[in-house]
């Protein structure tokens, strides 16, 4: 009943609807775009080193400082950075909120210990771990996964450990209370859908966090090797030669860019369709 | 009234402050004092009742040593002004006490003790046979949940009821509550209600499981003067079916509507009790007489404004020795700024804590 409303009023909601048009198009675009280029995308081009965008050869973003097809790297570069920016915020959502929420929720002596551990991972020199987790886990797609999940919750952990604790006051929860609920159903009847707010908001600011973050471990030699590529490493070699080649910057940046705009029009319009005073 | 000997205040219990450091430590001294037979009628039987929190500043003591009992389908007012521990009294009642409280007596319903009781067995009691109404139903209900959600979470709290079941429910009870245009509230969220239909959402709420005995904690206060007159014909009406309520308020006039017994509250203590009608006509207490006789009148002279109570309630980190209302009274002698006077039964049905009302009681 209620949830039908919630779409209905997300389906009305035009800049919420054209978030989720482009982002299907890059998601479209990053399953089959390679298809769209001549190129593949280890072909390399000695004649035409940094060239800039010519469409009718193909080139269609141009070519980087290797000669390589830009296009059909980004588009395929956009797999692994979106997986990234997903699997970060699925990770921040289930791991974060029941975390913050149970810590919240419990205070006192077992808050305190939750919170003292996500003290810990935080000061956690970020490296170092990194280094760690390779020693362990060798280079692979899946440390990037382990390394960006294991921190990148801790924020989530503390805005919905505040929330909750500001939440477990108001009075529907003491009504609750009052009338037999138990914490567990409190916890998810009252607390967590009164969470809904802030949660998607710092779900959506994970996404680039996690992406940025990836483009740093691949420039460190984990996770993405060549010639397989993604937005972060591009937009990282484009910066070296954004006044040579502005384009090695340019699209890549783009395309990240209008992802997250998409991104965040979209969690607005979630957020403001689950919210009925809205 | 049908109720006529639903309530009693025990009177044999010592209320004073001396007494009070005695007797709290468990149900030994209630028991001595009060016959078993005698209880087991009772629906909720209260006694030596203290409630004191941790603060920073010190130990507050908001309910101190208060008894009451009640009968099934009875009706009790507790008054008294901020402060005075009426609402704490609900809450202890209630178990709803903050982790820095510390509770101490008995409180037996359907002659269960309440307090240590199991967290579960607690939460099989609320909502059933127990339940509360809050003070204002703009915060006591969720505001992400439908109307039909909030009604039904509390049947699925105690029954497996299937989604359908529940919504057929949870439309019955909005209809007892008299809502209008029921059906179509169901679907609604709290922030489309008006301030009234929101109340009548959370006595429907209370009164989803039939529950033997209400908690009412100034259930009218945060509403228009209307909707007020709504609100209290519709407790009296669950009060006529049967459910006995206890009503916390400050407004002496919701009392007398809805009460057949009254007990007056200041600084934690019970000063008197009685009939309603007994406590309204002759006040025994300087401070209920203070109390009656600050309700403005439609009668009242103009330019004669009725005066309040002298002076502020007192801090409860730093109680007076004696008589918390010595500072206030209007007719106190030296004896009261020293010694607590215990609450004393009177000929009619009632008790007061008062030198004045109770001189036998002055030390010789």
């Amino acid at each position: 009943m209620t949830r039908d409303t919630s779409w209905r009023r997300l389906a009305r909601n035009p800049m919420a609807m054209g978030g989720v048009v482009v982002l299907t198009l890059i998601v479209l675009l990053a399953l089959f775009g390679s298809g769209l280029s001549v190129h593949a995308i280890d072909d390399v081009f000695w004649d035409r080193i940094s060239a800039p965008p010519d469409v009718e050869a193909g080139f269609y973003f141009g070519t980087d400082a290797n000669g390589r097809d830009l296009f059909v790297r980004t588009v395929l570069g956009a797999r692994v950075s979106l997986l990234v920016g997903l699997a970060a915020s699925l990770i921040s959502l289930v791991i974060g909120v029941a975390y913050g929420a149970v810590a919240g929720f419990w205070g006192g002596h077992v808050d305190s210990v939750m919170m003292r551990i996500v003290d810990i991972l935080y000061s956690l020199p970020f490296v170092f771990f990194v280094i760690l987790l390779t020693v362990y886990v060798g280079r692979s797609l899946s440390t990037i996964f382990i390394t960006i999940g294991a921190v990148i919750w801790l924020d989530m952990a503390r805005i919905v450990r505040g929330q909750t604790l500001a939440l477990k006051q108001r009075e529907f929860v003491e009504a609750a209370r009052a009338f037999g609920a138990t914490n567990r159903r409190i916890l998810v009847s009252h607390i967590i859908p009164n969470l809904l707010g802030p949660v998607i908001i710092s779900m959506l600011l994970v996404i680039p966090d996690a992406i940025l973050t990836e483009s740093f471990l691949s420039f460190l030699g984990l996770g993405v090797q060549e010639p397989n590529t993604s937005w972060g490493v591009l937009i990282g070699e484009g910066a070296q030669s954004m006044t040579e080649a502005p384009w090695m910057l340019l699209f890549p940046g783009a395309f990240l860019a209008v992802t997250l705009l998409a991104f965040n029009f979209f969690g607005d319009g979630l957020r403001d369709a689950l919210d009925p005073k809205e | 009234m049908a109720h006529s000997d639903g309530i009693g205040t025990r009177r044999d219990n010592s209320l004073g402050g001396a007494g009070l450091r005695a007797g709290v430590a468990g149900n030994a001294g209630r028991d001595a004092s009060v016959p078993e037979g005698a209880t087991g009628r009772q629906l909720l039987d209260v006694s030596n009742l203290s409630t004191r929190f941790q603060t920073p500043h010190g130990v507050v003591t908001a309910v101190d040593g208060v008894s009451f009992s009640l009968a099934a389908g009875g009706s009790l007012g507790i008054v008294g002004e901020s402060g005075s521990g009426k609402s704490q009294t609900l809450f202890s009642i209630m178990g709803l006490l903050p982790f820095n409280a510390e509770i101490q007596g008995s409180v037996r319903f359907e002659g269960r003790e309440l307090i240590d009781l199991a967290p579960v067995a607690l939460n099989k009691l609320r909502g059933e046979r127990l339940a509360m109404v809050f003070q204002d139903p703009m915060t006591a209900l969720n505001p992400y949940l439908t109307v039909e959600r909030q009604l039904s979470e509390v049947l699925q709290y105690h029954r497996g009821l299937s989604r359908r079941q529940a919504r057929a429910e949870a439309l019955l009870a909005l209809q007892r509550v008299h809502m209008p245009e029921s059906a179509r509230q169901l679907d609604r969220y709290p922030h489309q209600l008006s301030g009234g239909m929101r109340q009548r959402v959370v006595i429907a709420m209370a009164m989803i499981g039939s529950p033997a005995l209400l908690l009412a904690d100034e259930p009218t206060t945060a509403l228009d003067v209307t909707i007020q007159a709504d609100i209290l014909d519709l407790l009296a009406e669950q009060r006529e079916a049967g459910t006995a309520i206890v009503l916390v308020t400050h407004d002496l006039g919701v009392v007398a509507r809805l009460c057949d017994r009254v007990m007056v509250m200041y600084a934690g203590r019970v000063v008197e009790e009685g009939w309603t009608r007994e406590v309204f006509s002759h006040p025994r207490h300087p401070y209920t007489v203070g109390l009656l006789a600050a309700i403005p009148r439609l009668d009242d002279d103009l330019c004669n404004p009725r005066k309040p109570i002298d002076g502020q309630p007192p801090d409860l980190l730093a109680l007076p020795e004696g008589c918390a209302f010595a500072p206030r009274c209007f007719c106190v002698r030296e004896i009261c700024r020293r010694k607590s006077p215990k609450l004393l039964e009177h000929d009619r049905d009632g008790a007061v804590a008062c030198y004045r009302e109770n001189p036998e009681a002055l030390p010789s």
